[in-house]
């Protein structure tokens, strides 16, 4: 902040703003602007921590107001119980309007293919029920909780993300975005994914979590659980949607997730971090990264998120 | 802790996106998993481990060794958290260049010592100071490539002087390096003993972060109103 002296002369006391609140800025201005320039956006909801911290921001950016969107979740029908469960709790607390479309209902409807296999995902299919829910309600804007530091494909993308009629990305058809200047228009029906958090890492979410007092579903936190261990040493929580076989082992161990989603491709790392404390301080000390100790689907191909949003993914 | 946004430009190939991977490396920044894909492809490509991959992440990017669009890592030192933007030098891209400049506070420029300042250095120089940047650094890169020779770096420096008088940049540090062996990149450098000033992280960790703000001429953003008109707040306006 600067401040103005008497004589109406500036004087320089700058008061560096805490990193924390210049990206809360940024992420407050960008929902905002989602607001201001779409008719019917939404937020798409995981019940992960990065839509969780999503929907504070929200909260900082409307409140007294609604929110001007209703929070979308595609349910992969593979989902651990503990993340639904909290996703309507959040949803009633927060008194905000919840839609939920399930990838079994799409399977069905489009015909498509169930995956088969030991770990079945279904994270794949998600992108058709999305462009399914986007049709159904016509929306123009889909915020999301993607951080570039995710992956090397989404640290290209704009704040901004157009896409075709089809959900999309066409790297070379990125739009120049400069400063907080955000273009949102497009052409019928074409829509824009918002990536409010873009510029926040993983360990900015878990400070913010913890500044914030953000409450958390339990499976974040270090707890014991019955898990499979892959080929490649991962742990996967046990659930009735794997096949397995004789040749599983299966142990029960202390461990925590760092990042929620099909169950059947998301691994949980060992941990005794029971606290965001001990999560700051585990994350800290990490060698590998959130996708890298927890993704089983990105691992099968270099460009697999790439090539997975230009087919319509998030 | 704040927050230092900075950019790397300057012409095709002139080493950026190498330079940010040796950065992230130096730096242990890059993890384990991420170092692990580096290898494998390396085991197919022969040669060394390529650090421009680390910002390179599109397939046609990969496929053909340059930049295309600009890509955003992020990395802390305990002195300072860092939002790094990698833009490509290619001439048919610097709309892209101009969309990462816009939300940076200082500007890396990046010169070839064997081909010295170019006409992308000048573009690119431009751009960034209209678009508001006032703190740059020169980076001689390949000094390994013209024997590490003083006289080279001293050449290139005054050439670049005659850039940053006209435009009247008050804020350019001059720093030669080697990206890709790591010369004065994250630690000064044994071969450019000639050189007295601070590695270039050194530098990005003690440069002053510009103020975001202008305070002479505010400016209020009406993006959208709030009006709850609910029975506590039948008239709010936000
Ligand atoms: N010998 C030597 N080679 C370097 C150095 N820095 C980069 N290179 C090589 O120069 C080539 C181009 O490097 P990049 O980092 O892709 O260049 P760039 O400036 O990012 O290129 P664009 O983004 O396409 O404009 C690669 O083959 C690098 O290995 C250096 O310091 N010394
Ligand atoms: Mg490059």
């Amino acid at each position: 902040m600067w401040s103005v002296a008497t004589e109406g002369q500036m004087i320089k006391t700058y008061l560096p703003m805490d990193y924390l609140d210049k990206l809360e800025a940024e992420a407050i201005h960008i929902l905002r602007e989602v607001a201001g320039q779409f008719e019917r956006p939404a937020l798409l909801f995981s019940g992960g921590k990065d839509s969780i911290a999503l929907t504070r921001l929200a909260e900082k950016a409307f409140r007294p107001g609604k929110f001007p969107f209703p929070l979308v979740h595609i349910d992969t029908g593979h989902n651990f119980q503990e993340i639904i469960e909290f996703r309507d709790e959040l949803a009633t607390s927060l008194g905000e309007k919840l839609i939920v479309r399930k990838v079994e209902d799409t399977i069905l409807t489009r015909g498509l293919h169930e995956p088969g296999g030991k770990y079945p995902s279904r994270n794949p299919l998600q992108t058709y029920t999305l462009l399914d829910v986007i049709e159904e309600f016509e929306f123009d804007a889909c915020i999301g909780g993607a951080r570039r530091d995710e992956e090397k494909a989404r640290a290209k993308e704009r704040i901004f993300s157009v896409r075709d009629d089809f959900g999309q990305w066409d790297p070379k058809r990125q739009r120049p975005e400069l400063w907080n200047i955000y273009n949102g228009r497009i052409q019928k029906g074409e829509n824009v994914r918002v990536f409010p958090i873009s510029n926040w890492t993983e360990l900015d979410v878990w400070n913010y979590i913890q500044r914030e007092n953000i409450r958390l579903p339990d499976i974040y936190f270090a707890h014991e659980r019955q898990c499979v261990v892959l080929p490649s040493g991962q742990l996967l929580g046990l659930s009735e949607h794997l096949n397995l076989d004789d040749t599983d082992e299966i142990v029960s161990r202390r461990v925590r997730f760092r990042t929620v989603g099909d169950s059947t491709c998301t691994a949980a790392v060992e941990s005794d971090a029971a606290s965001i404390d001990d999560i700051i301080q585990d994350l800290l000390l990490a060698k590998v990264s959130e996708r890298g100790a927890t993704r089983l689907d990105d691992n099968l191909s270099e460009t697999g998120m790439e090539d997975r949003k230009r087919n319509g993914y998030f | 802790m704040d927050i230092l946004r900075f950019i790397t430009c300057g012409s095709v190939d002139d080493g950026k996106s190498t330079l940010i991977g040796r950065l992230l490396y130096d730096s242990d920044s890059v993890s384990l998993d991420v170092l692990a894909m580096l290898e494998k492809r390396r085991a197919t490509t022969g040669g060394d481990v390529d650090l421009a991959l680390l910002t390179d992440g599109l397939k046609a990017e990969r496929e053909q060794g340059i930049t295309i669009d600009v890509a955003h890592k992020y990395f802390t030192t305990p002195r300072r958290k860092f939002i790094i933007t990698d833009a490509p030098g290619h001439v048919q891209y610097t709309r892209n260049m101009v969309t990462g400049a816009s939300n940076a506070d200082l500007a890396i420029v990046l010169v070839d010592a064997r081909q010295g300042v170019v006409e992308q250095t000048r573009r690119h120089t431009l751009l960034a100071s209209l678009l508001g940047i006032r703190h740059f650094v020169l980076a001689v890169n390949k000094l390994d490539l013209a024997g590490y020779d003083e006289t080279v770096f001293q050449q290139i420096v005054a050439d670049y002087q005659l850039i940053a008088e006209q435009l009247k940049l008050d804020h350019v540090v001059a720093i030669p390096l080697s990206a890709l062996h790591g010369d004065n990149v994250v630690r000064r450098s044994k071969h450019i003993a000639w050189y007295g000033g601070p590695s270039l992280l050194e530098h990005l960790e003690s440069v002053p972060v510009p103020a975001e703000a202008n305070p002479y001429e505010p400016r209020f953003q009406v993006q959208y109103v709030i009006r709850p008109q609910t029975e506590e707040l039948p008239d709010y306006r936000g």
